[in-house]
């Protein structure tokens, strides 16, 4: 099922089938993967950049990813622009393609990201013909330095990565929507299919998914409610949402009828 | 000689191809990418692609992962 006939999204050349981007890390079972991204129709599939486990008779994570989704590596590790751009020139020659989710984080607290070494590595990278797609901390002028220096969409976060807390960034990335000419793409935190939704009648662009799907008791099962509730919150915001009364008011929803009290006429 | 194999060292025999070490490190059909010494090696280029002593290779692959 798709919103509307119309209603697609384009990144990098490419038109997704579906607003819902998921992430792999986390699954206790990478043989489920297929299910899950068919379950929820996931368009985009992040992976990671690692040393290989020498000797290991495990399948590649790619064995178990459908060949119609648009893969996008992440610089998950880096904590550098150079880093970023070196783990960018490591996935481009693995041979999937040339979508880059640059990350870089150096707080290993709250891992949030590191904007200004995540603008210098979308600026290197998007010249060199990568399709850029930054994680940053929800900040207007660095989404607008991000856009100008070529990143195909921008990727602020809900919460801290793998908190499930929700969308606590809610006004800097309803800002964000509202000013930058790009996609925007919430990544990171989102923890239920209404958050989600609440992001997508917001007016964001996709959604991007990992620990709330890898970690919840049926990975297949939530896969499908973050699908579907995608869809609801995009289709809600090309609905246009009603309005709101303030506090204290009300308005009646049906019409008013005189049948059950006798009126003077 | 001495070469160092994704932060460990290993000692080879001379006059080893990269193709060699490859092939002896990776699963069958396992998809890697190699850096030698900070540069990416093209799978063309490993069989004559010989190491010395020293030498620093990295291989890499994609795992599940959706942020940090």
């Amino acid at each position: 099922m798709t919103v509307s006939e119309n209603d697609y999204l384009e990144i990098g050349g490419k038109i997704l089938t579906s607003r819902f981007f998921i992430g792999t890390g986390k699954f206790a079972d990478n043989k489920k993967m297929p299910e899950v991204i068919h379950a929820g129709k996931a368009s985009v599939v992040t992976v990671a950049l690692r040393r290989a486990d020498l000797k290991s008779t495990e399948e590649n994570i790619l064995d178990h990813i459908p060949q119609d989704v648009v893969l996008m590596p992440n610089t998950s590790g880096a904590r550098t622009a150079e880093e970023a751009i070196r783990i960018a020139h490591l996935s481009k020659a693995m041979g999937c393609g040339s979508w880059i989710k640059i990350e870089v984080i150096s707080d290993n607290r709250y891992l949030l990201p590191d904007n200004q070494e995540t603008l210098k590595a979308t600026e290197i990278l998007a010249a060199e013909g990568f399709t850029v797609l930054p994680y940053i901390s929800p900040e207007l002028m660095d989404a607008k330095r991000l856009v100008d220096a070529g990143a195909a969409a921008v990727m602020p976060f809900a919460a801290p990565i793998g908190s499930n807390r929700g969308l606590r960034t809610k006004e800097l990335v309803q800002i964000l929507i509202d000013e930058i000419d790009a996609p925007i793409i919430v990544d990171a935190g989102i923890g239920r299919p209404s958050e989600a939704a609440e992001c997508m009648e917001m007016g964001a662009a996709a959604v991007l998914v990992n620990t709330a799907v890898a970690t919840a008791g049926s990975p297949v099962k939530m896969a499908e409610a973050f699908s579907q509730a995608i869809i609801a919150g995009r289709t809600a915001f090309l609905a246009g949402t009603g309005r709101i009364l303030a506090a204290g008011a009300s308005s009646a929803s049906s019409p008013l009828t005189g049948f059950l009290r006798r009126e003077e006429v | 000689m001495q070469i160092v194999i994704n932060g460990k060292k290993r000692q080879l025999a001379e006059n080893i191809s990269l193709q060699t070490v490859m092939d002896e490190n990776l699963a069958a059909g396992g998809r890697a990418v190699a850096e030698l010494n900070e540069r990416i090696i093209d799978k063309q280029a490993w069989n004559e692609t010989m190491l010395k002593e020293n030498d620093v290779l990295e291989i890499v692959a994609f795992m599940g992962g959706g942020s940090k």
